[in-house]
């Protein structure tokens, strides 16, 4: 008898283990981006951790604070490995790797064009030239004394960050014992274990319709980070621009696509790599995807979606093309 | 002699188990399941809770966050009406009424979201 109670008791204790309930954030705000988080198996403690995790990353990366990101900008050199440092080392190999395309030191470009104040506008070509002239990866010297800048450049983050930020939380899910989570940090989701042993249901936000999904994708363990022209764009002059610039001509990037996810393993790397595969479009986006282990979704300005055969299986979309 | 393939207290092992599962099944279908609720939200502050499920007609209503942004209720969903801010990214989400939806108006740091176990557990993009 004392053998089944023990059985009945375990079995219970499984149940209620198995099916925890989730434990809800409100939205905060991080990085220049709401913060949405959920957790299984663990509790306020564990998100409040993951979000102070979050503003620590933010107060090193972002040019706006007064970390790495700001000392380099203001002509010192940085020494210490850390969050700014790390991601100074991924972006300079991407640079490397997308011939250019991917490339952080388009923060002057991007003040050019007034898409850091809110209130983005056409350059003179006055000062698109000066822009230009001190925007390139070469200018990020990486010496015995740490990584400096060269000829006034002037570094942005900001396609890395939140990306970098959803791994942040996951790790501190991780670190609580949870069983499983979701954060997003704006565009960039992370997902880890499980939801009561279900994979989480991931929008791609439609470019057409911003309440609407593009395609839904079922995922855990990775992070899914959306690059789209739709994000941020203005009309001037009968014509649309977006945020998204081509470090080559500082003119935003028209390509035919509209916007791109990626999945990948690293929180920073799928955020950078939606921008990179923005930049360099589909063709050229899938030797780079593949070097990095990745898999993307495409949407084109026509509405044709394109899915990278990995992430096919994870897909349900209307209608898609697999690529090869 | 006769063997017995069940004794009675394994029969009510068995009943007691099966009872146990089946609440914790409503638990979490009632937990989980149910209707949409609309959270909105000031800078992490839960300014109004509404049962979407439960509007019979239209209303609006103004949150006065950093910026004064109007939202509109109905039984069709909620979503933002009207923002000073300048690039009106909120207004243009247009109409939420699908559990894992959010929008949000940054200059004004108010958001929306549908709640519950839903169609999406996250957005990208």
């Amino acid at each position: 008898m004392k053998k089944a109670a023990l059985i009945l008791v375990s079995l219970a204790l499984t149940l209620a283990v198995s099916c925890a309930a989730p434990y809800r954030g409100t939205v905060e705000y991080a990085m220049g981006a709401e913060v949405t988080q959920t957790v299984w198996g663990a509790g306020e403690d564990c998100l409040k951790a993951a979000f102070d995790a979050i503003a620590a990353l933010e107060e090193d990366v972002s040019y706006r604070k007064d970390g790495g990101v700001a000392l380099l900008n203001s002509g010192g050199t940085l020494a210490s490995r850390g969050d700014a440092y790390d991601i100074i080392v991924k972006s300079a190999e991407l640079w490397r790797d997308t011939g250019g395309a991917y490339d952080i030191t388009v923060l002057p470009l991007v003040r050019a064009w007034g898409f850091d104040s809110g209130e983005p506008h056409i350059p003179a070509a006055s000062e698109l030239a000066s822009a230009l002239a001190i925007t390139g990866g070469e200018n990020i010297i990486f010496g015995a004394d740490g990584i400096r800048l060269a000829n006034g450049a002037q570094i942005d983050l900001s396609a890395a960050g939140k990306g970098a930020a959803c791994q942040k939380a996951v790790e501190t899910y991780k670190a609580y014992g949870a069983s499983g989570g979701i954060v997003t940090v704006g565009g960039s989701v992370g997902v880890f274990g499980t939801k009561n042993g279900k994979n989480f249901r991931i929008a791609v936000r439609s470019p057409f319709d911003p309440a609407g999904a593009a395609a839904v994708l079922t995922l855990t363990d990775t992070y899914i980070s959306t690059s789209g022209s739709y994000e941020k764009r203005f009309f001037a002059d009968g014509a649309e621009y977006h945020h998204l610039l081509d470090p080559s001509t500082g003119y935003p990037v028209h390509n035919g696509l509209i916007s791109v996810t990626v999945v990948c393993g690293d929180g920073a790397l799928s955020d950078m790599l939606s921008s990179a595969c923005f930049c360099m479009g589909m063709e050229k986006s899938l030797p780079l995807l593949e070097k990095y282990s990745a898999s993307a979704l495409f949407v084109r300005e026509d509405g044709a979606v394109f899915v990278t055969k990995e992430l096919a299986p994870y897909v349900e979309c209307e209608s898609y093309e697999v690529l090869p | 002699m006769k063997t017995r393939l069940f004794k009675k207290a394994d029969l009510f092992i068995a009943l007691a188990v099966l009872l146990i599962g089946a609440a914790a099944l409503i638990f979490i279908s009632l937990s989980q399941g149910g209707g949409r609720t609309a959270v909105v939200e000031y800078r992490g502050e839960t300014v109004r809770v509404i049962d979407l499920d439960g509007v019979k007609e239209g209303y609006t209503f103004t949150v006065s966050g950093d910026l004064e942004v109007v939202i509109e209720v109905s039984p069709q969903g909620i979503r933002f009406l009207s923002s000073p801010c300048p690039d009106k990214r909120c207004v243009e989400f247009g109409l939420l009424n699908k559990k894992g939806q959010v929008a949000v108006c940054m200059p004004a740091g108010v958001s929306v979201r549908i709640t519950g176990e839903g169609e999406y557990d996250g957005v990208t993009g």
